[in-house]
C-alpha cells in the first residue's frame, strides 16, 4: 500500500524534553489515520514536522513522497492543513478569505467551494472575527479542502465544536473522503469521533510509537473476556502476557486477549482451565481499549 | 502573487493607511504652501535643545502650528506602527499557504514601499522642488529619504513580525527603547538629544536612525534564537537579513553610506583639488599644555604650511586628531564649530574687506599661515601615543556683502539658502537675525575641521563691516533653531550679536554692511606624531605665583625644550628662518626667558617684531633689544601698522622715543586704529607718553579722554601739566555735570560698593562743588547695612573731616548726615574737602 506520509526514526527534542523519540510509523493512502495518545504524546509536533512546521532533531519525513523539510509550494498546494485555535484573518469576510485562497491554489475548486459553503452553512460576507470557533473551523476547512488536497492534516478539529457541529463537520469529512479519495490523518482526543473515521491507527506515548495499525485489525486482535472458574481451581495460574489487565471477582476473571484468535485461545484456556465453561468473549471499541492499555499501564493516562 | 499579497495588505490596512496620508499631506501642507523667495523662515520651530528636558516640554506644548513637535511625534508614532502592523500579522496563517519565502517578504517591502515610503519620499521631494533646489539635491534628498525610510520601517516591520504580537510587540518596542537610550547615552552622551531624532518621520537626520537601526539588529540577533528555535527554514535567512540590517546600520553610520546628500561645501570646490600642501620642514612643534590651560593632557600642533599656488597670506590650517576628550553637560566638545581660534580669526580677516576688530581681550591671531589647534589626548593616557592629525587647509570666501537693514535678503549658495534680515533696533542683544534653508543640514560636515556639525550654519561667518571706520565685528549666536524639513532638508535660523558687543568702539549701526564668509578647503594633510604623557612632576603644584604655577612651568618648559633649541642664530639668520619663529613665540605666552631670546634679534628685525607686537613678549623683545640705530624701524613699522602703537607706547615712553612718536601717539589716542584690541588698556600709556612732552597742542585730546573716561587716574597725570588749568577746569566741569548719583550706583551691584565712588575722585578732588552736592546725595542713596569701612575709604581721600573720625562707617554716617556742600570748605593744597566733625 503507498503511503502519502512515512516518519523514520523521527526525533524531536525541545530542550531536555522528548516531543518525539525514533517514532516511525505510515499514513497509507486513500486512508483515515488518526494519532492517538495522550497529551504531550507528540502527536501535533508529529504534524507540525509533517508539514515543515517544525524541524525534527533527528530522521526524517516523507511527505507525499518529499523530504518534509524540502517541502514547497509545489507540495503545500496537495495539502489542507486545519488546526486547532488555527490563526485565520479575523479582518477578512468569509469571502474574502475565500478569495484570498483561490489564486494560491491552481486546483481550486469553486463548485467545491460553493458546496461546501451551502453544506456548512456559513455568511459569505461576515467577517471571521464574528464566526463562532466552530464556524472558523469549518471556514478553515472549506479552504483546505477547496482545491482538492491529496492529504488533509487536521491537528485536534473537534477541539471545542458542540456536538452538533462536531457531527456535521466529522458527517462531511466522511463524505468528502469517501467521494473525493483524499487522505486524511488527524489527532484526537475524542476517541469515539475518531472511532467513527479512522481506518488506520497510530498510538503515541511520550513520542514513542506503540501502536501503528489499521483500526480493523487492531480492534480484530483484542478481545474482552470473562471466565467462570472451575470450582475446583485453586490459586490462579501464571497468565499469558498477552492477555492483559487480569482480575477476579469471585469466580469470574475478566482480562483483555491482545492478540486474539479464537483456536489459539480455545486451546490456550483448555489448558490453563481446564473444564471451564465456554467464556464470554466480546469486541472492544476504542475507548475500551485505551482505558484497558491506561489499566495495564502501556499508556499513560489522560486521554 | 506579490500583488495578491499586496491587495491583501491593502484590504487589512486601507483605513489606518487613509488616515497617515491625510496626516502626512496635513503636516506637510505648511511646507508646501511655505514660501521662501517672500517670507521668513517657518514658524514652526523648536528651539535648539540644550539638554534641559523641561525646556523641551515646554516647547512640545506650544501650539502645533507653531511647533509641531508633538504632531511631529505622532506622525512617526503612525507611520513605524503601520509598519510594524505590516510585518506583525499576516505571517502565521500563512504559514502552510504555498507561498515562497521572498514572495512574502518583497510583498511586505513592497507594501511598505507604497504605503509608506514613496508618499513620504514623493512629499518631501515636492517639499524640496517647491522650495527651489536643483533638480540634483531634490533627487539626492528622495534617495536618501527612500534609503533610510526603507530602512527603518523595513526593520519595524522585521521586528513586529519577530514579536507576533501586539502586546509583545509593545513589550518589544519598550525594551527596544530603553536599550537604544541607553546605546545612545553611552556613546553619544546626551539622553535628551538623542530622543528627538530617534521618532523624526522624515529621517532628515539619519545618524540617529542609524542607531535605531543598529539597535533593533542587537536585539533581533538576540531574539533570533529564541524565537525561531525550532522553525524550519528560517534561522539562517533570517539572521543573514539581521547581520545584514545590523552591518548596513553601522556602515551608514561611520560611512555615512546613507547620507546621498551632499556632504557639505567641501564637494562643490573642483578647482582647488589640484593644490597641494606641505609643512615647511622643521615647523611642526609639539607643544606640552598650552598657555592658560589648566589640563596638562592637551597638546597643541604649531606649524607651518606652504600650499602650492595659493597666496601664504590667504591658507589656513585647522588641526584635528580625531581623539576628543571632554564631556561637559553630555556634549562632546571639541575645538569646532564655533570657535574663537587665532586661525579662524585668521582667515576671516584675511577675507574680509576691512581688519576685523579683535577686541579687548587680548584675542590674538597670527599672520598668513602660522595655524594651531588643540587636538587633545584621550582621558587617562599616560603612554607615548602615536597620534595621526589631518590639518585642512581652507580660507574664507566672502559669498555676499549686504547692507544692513530690516529688509529681507535672500542668498543662494549652492544647495543653500541664506535669509538674513537686520533688527532695526540697536538691541545689544541680537544685531541679525539669519535663517537657513539647505539640504542635510542635520548631516553637516564641518568642511574645515571634518567634525560633526550638528548645523551646518555654523560653518558661515557672519560679519558686520564697517566702511567709514574701516573695522569689522564678527557675529556670534545668541540663539539658534533647528528645524528638519520633508525631504531631507531643514531650517537652520540664529539670532546674532558681535562679538563684545558692549566693548566694541563706537559705530552707526545704519551704516553697517553684513558679509558672509564661507569656508572653501583647499587641500588636506595628514601627519602622524609621537606625543609624550603628561609630566605631572615637572608641572609642579597648583599656585597664586604666577612664576611657580604649572601653566608658567609649562610654557617654560615647552619653550626650552621645542622651541629655543629650533631658534635661528640671532646674527645670521634671514627674515624668512626667523618669521616662523618669531610668530611662535609670539602667539602663545612662554616668559621672560622667551621675551630675552626674542630680544636677540631686535637690533635686525626690530621692524619685523614691532609689527608682532601684539602680544606683550615682542613688544618687550622690542623694547629691551633695539639699540638707538633701530628707533626709525620701529617708528617705521608703526606708521605701517598703528594698531601697534598702544601696545608699543610704554615700550617708547622707556625708550624716551615719545618725542619722535608725537603723533603715532596722538593719532592712537583721538581714534583708536582697526584692530587695536589694546587700546583701552593702554590708554593710559599713550597718555603718559604724549603728557611727558608738555606740549598743549597735545592737551585738548588728553582733556577729551579724560572728560569721556572721567578716570581720576588720567586726571592725576594732567593736572600737572603746565598751563592746562583752565581748559582742566573747564573739563572737571563737564565730568561733573555727566555725574549722577543713582547712575553711578547702579553701575555696581548690590554688597559690592567698591568702585562706587570712582567717578567722583577727579572732580571732588580738583573741587567742584558740584561733583561734591552729587557725591552727599550719594551717599544718602548708599542701600542701609553698609557695615565695612573699606567700602567707603575713598570718602576719607576725598573729604576731610576736622578732627579727624575713626575707621568707622557709624562715624561717617553720622558726620555726613544733614551736611551740604555749603559745609565744607576746599582746601587746594591737599586737594581735600575740609568740614567740622564734632557737633557743636
Amino acid at each position: 500500500m503507498n503511503s502519502v506520509l512515512e516518519f523514520h526514526q523521527v526525533t524531536r527534542l525541545f530542550r531536555r524534553n522528548w516531543a518525539l523519540k525514533l517514532a516511525s510509523f505510515r499514513v497509507p493512502a486513500d486512508s483515515i489515520t488518526a494519532l492517538l495518545g495522550p497529551n504531550g504524546a507528540g502527536k501535533s509536533t508529529a504534524l507540525k514536522i509533517a508539514l515543515n512546521l517544525l524541524r525534527p532533531s533527528a530522521g526524517h519525513v516523507l511527505t507525499l513522497g518529499t523530504d518534509a523539510r524540502k517541502l514547497g509550494p509545489e507540495q503545500l498546494r496537495r495539502i489542507g492543513y486545519v488546526a486547532e485555535g488555527m490563526e485565520v484573518p479575523l479582518w477578512m469576510s468569509v469571502d474574502q478569505f475565500l478569495a484570498w485562497c483561490r489564486p494560491l491554489y491552481p486546483t481550486w475548486d469553486a463548485d467545491l467551494e460553493r458546496t461546501l459553503l451551502k453544506q456548512f452553512a456559513l455568511p459569505g460576507e461576515r467577517k471571521l472575527k464574528h464566526l463562532s470557533r466552530g464556524q472558523r473551523m469549518k471556514i478553515a476547512l472549506i479552504g483546505a479542502l477547496a482545491y482538492r488536497p491529496e492529504l488533509l492534516v487536521l491537528d485536534e478539529p473537534f477541539s471545542g465544536l458542540d456536538p452538533l457541529v462536531r457531527d456535521e463537520f466529522i458527517h462531511g469529512l466522511l463524505e468528502l473522503a469517501g467521494s473525493e479519495g483524499f487522505t486524511v490523518v488527524l489527532s484526537s482526543h475524542d476517541l469515539e469521533e475518531t472511532a467513527r473515521l479512522a481506518d488506520h491507527l497510530v498510538m503515541l506515548n511520550h513520542g514513542s510509537v506503540i501502536i501503528d495499525e489499521s483500526a480493523e485489525a487492531i480492534l480484530a486482535r483484542h478481545r474482552r473476556v470473562e471466565i467462570l472458574l472451575p470450582p475446583s481451581l485453586g490459586a490462579l495460574p501464571a497468565l499469558p502476557s498477552h492477555w492483559l489487565a487480569p482480575a477476579t471477582a469471585g469466580r469470574i476473571l475478566r482480562f483483555t486477549d491482545t492478540r486474539h484468535d479464537p483456536a489459539d485461545f480455545a486451546e490456550t484456556l483448555a489448558r490453563h482451565f481446564p473444564g471451564c465453561p465456554a467464556p464470554d468473549v466480546h469486541p472492544l471499541s476504542l475507548r475500551e481499549l485505551f482505558v484497558t492499555l491506561t489499566q495495564a499501564g502501556r499508556i499513560d493516562a489522560g486521554v | 502573487m506579490i500583488l495578491h499579497l499586496l491587495k491583501t495588505d491593502w484590504q487589512r490596512l486601507r483605513k489606518p493607511v487613509v488616515i497617515v496620508w491625510i496626516i502626512l499631506l496635513l503636516t506637510t501642507m505648511p511646507w508646501l504652501l511655505h514660501d521662501p523667495d517672500s517670507s521668513w523662515a517657518p514658524l514652526f520651530e523648536k528651539s535648539q535643545w540644550n539638554g534641559s528636558l523641561p525646556e523641551a516640554v515646554l516647547a512640545s506644548l506650544r501650539p502645533w502650528w507653531i511647533n509641531a513637535e508633538l504632531v511631529r511625534y505622532f506622525i512617526a508614532m503612525a507611520t513605524v506602527g503601520l509598519a510594524s502592523a505590516l510585518g506583525m500579522q499576516g505571517a502565521c496563517w500563512q504559514e502552510v499557504s504555498p507561498l515562497r519565502r521572498w514572495q512574502r517578504v518583497a510583498a511586505k517591502f513592497l507594501s511598505l514601499l507604497c504605503f509608506l515610503i514613496l508618499p513620504q519620499t514623493v512629499l518631501g521631494a515636492l517639499v524640496l522642488q517647491l522650495h527651489g533646489f536643483p533638480a540634483g539635491t531634490v533627487l539626492s534628498g528622495a534617495i536618501g529619504t527612500l534609503g533610510s525610510l526603507s530602512l527603518l520601517y523595513s526593520a519595524s516591520a522585521l521586528f513586529a513580525y519577530f514579536c507576533g504580537s501586539l502586546w509583545t510587540w509593545l513589550a518589544g518596542v519598550a525594551c527596544l527603547l530603553g536599550a537604544g537610550f541607553m546605546l545612545s547615552m553611552v556613546v553619544a552622551g546626551d539622553f535628551v538629544t538623542s530622543l528627538h531624532p530617534f521618532i523624526d518621520p522624515w529621517a532628515a537626520d539619519r545618524r540617529p536612525t542609524c542607531w535605531v537601526l543598529g539597535g533593533v539588529a542587537i536585539l533581533a540577533l538576540a531574539l533570533v534564537p529564541r524565537l525561531f528555535r525550532g522553525r524550519p527554514g528560517t534561522p539562517l535567512a533570517v539572521t543573514s537579513a539581521v547581520l545584514a540590517m545590523a552591518i548596513a546600520a553601522v556602515s551608514a553610520h561611520f560611512a555615512q553610506a546613507l547620507a546621498i546628500l551632499p556632504a557639505g561645501p567641501e564637494d562643490e570646490s573642483p578647482s582647488f583639488e589640484s593644490i597641494s600642501a606641505e609643512i615647511v620642514a622643521g615647523s611642526l612643534r609639539i607643544d606640552d599644555g598650552f598657555y592658560g590651560s589648566a589640563d596638562p593632557g592637551t597638546r597643541r600642533v604649531i606649524a607651518t604650511v606652504r600650499s602650492a599656488g595659493e597666496s601664504p597670506g590667504n591658507t589656513f590650517v585647522v588641526w584635528t586628531s580625531g581623539i576628543q576628550s571632554k564631556r561637559e553637560s553630555g556634549v562632546w566638545t571639541s575645538s569646532y564649530p564655533n570657535d574663537r581660534s587665532p586661525t579662524d580669526l585668521a582667515a576671516m580677516d584675511a577675507a574680509l574687506p576691512a581688519p576685523l576688530f579683535r577686541g579687548e581681550d587680548g584675542v590674538h591671531f597670527g599672520e598668513n599661515n602660522v595655524y594651531q589647534n588643540f587636538p587633545v589626548l584621550p582621558e587617562g593616557r599616560t603612554d607615548d601615543l602615536r597620534l595621526r592629525v589631518s590639518g585642512h587647509v581652507f580660507r574664507y570666501e566672502a559669498i555676499a556683502d549686504l547692507p544692513l537693514s530690516g529688509s529681507t535678503a535672500t542668498i543662494r549658495d549652492g544647495d543653500f539658502s541664506l535669509l538674513t534680515r537686520g533688527i532695526p533696533s540697536s538691541d545689544e542683544r541680537a544685531f541679525l537675525d539669519v535663517a537657513f534653508q539647505g539640504p542635510a543640514l542635520g548631516m553637516g560636515q564641518d568642511p574645515r575641521g571634518g567634525t560633526w556639525n550638528p548645523s551646518a550654519l555654523r560653518t558661515y561667518r557672519f560679519v558686520l563691516h564697517f566702511p567709514k571706520e574701516r573695522f569689522c565685528i564678527p557675529l556670534e549666536a545668541v540663539a539658534d533653531w533647528f528645524t528638519p524639513m520633508p525631504g531631507g532638508a531643514a531650517w537652520a535660523r540664529q539670532l546674532l550679536k558681535p562679538w563684545h558687543a558692549n566693548r566694541t568702539p563706537r559705530f552707526d549701526p545704519r551704516t553697517a554692511r553684513l558679509v558672509i564668509l564661507k569656508p572653501v578647503t583647499l587641500a588636506r594633510i595628514e601627519r602622524e606624531i609621537e606625543v609624550s604623557p603628561p609630566d605631572s612632576d615637572e608641572s609642579g603644584p597648583p599656585s597664586n605665583d604666577w612664576m611657580l604655577s604649572r601653566n608658567y612651568g609649562l610654557g617654560f618648559a615647552a619653550y626650552v625644550r621645542n622651541h629655543r633649541p629650533f631658534r635661528p642664530d640671532p646674527a645670521t639668520c634671514t627674515e624668512a628662518e626667523f618669521a616662523p619663529y618669531l610668530r611662535t613665540v609670539s602667539a602663545t605666552f612662554f616668559g621672560d626667558l622667551a621675551t630675552l631670546d626674542l630680544a636677540d634679534y631686535a637690533p635686525r628685525f626690530a621692524g619685523l617684531m614691532t609689527l608682532h607686537s601684539g602680544r606683550y613678549s615682542a613688544a618687550q623683545a622690542v623694547e629691551l633689544g633695539t639699540p638707538e640705530s633701530g628707533r626709525e624701524s620701529v617708528l617705521g613699522a608703526l606708521r605701517e601698522d598703528p594698531s601697534r602703537v598702544s601696545r608699543m607706547a610704554a615700550g617708547l615712553v622707556k625708550r624716551d622715543w615719545q618725542e619722535e612718536a608725537k603723533d603715532l601717539l596722538l593719532a592712537a589716542l583721538t581714534s583708536p586704529p582697526p584692530g587695536d584690541y589694546n587700546w583701552n588698556r593702554n590708554q593710559g600709556e599713550l597718555i603718559t607718553g604724549l603728557a611727558l612732552l608738555e606740549d598743549p597742542r597735545t592737551y585738548p585730546a588728553l582733556l577729551e579722554v579724560l572728560v569721556e573716561t572721567g578716570s581720576s587716574g588720567i586726571y592725576e597725570t594732567l593736572r600737572m601739566l603746565p598751563g592746562i588749568g583752565p581748559d582742566l577746569d573747564r573739563s572737571i566741569g563737564e565730568i561733573s555735570t555727566k555725574l549722577s548719583p543713582a547712575v553711578e550706583l547702579s553701575k555696581t551691584r548690590q554688597g559690592l560698593l567698591y568702585g562706587v565712588f570712582d567717578a567722583f575722585r577727579a572732580p571732588v578732588s580738583h573741587g567742584n562743588v558740584e561733583a561734591l552736592t552729587k557725591l552727599i546725595e550719594l551717599w544718602e542713596l548708599l542701600p542701609a547695612g553698609i557695615s565695612s569701612y573699606d567700602q567707603i575709604r575713598p570718602l576719607a581721600e576725598m573729604l576731610q573731616p576736622e578732627p579727624a573720625l575713626p575707621d568707622s562707617v557709624d562715624a561717617w554716617h553720622s558726620f555726613l548726615v544733614g551736611k551740604t556742600a555749603a559745609d565744607f570748605t576746599y582746601d587746594p593744597l591737599t586737594r581735600k574737602w575740609h568740614a567740622p566733625s564734632a557737633k557743636p
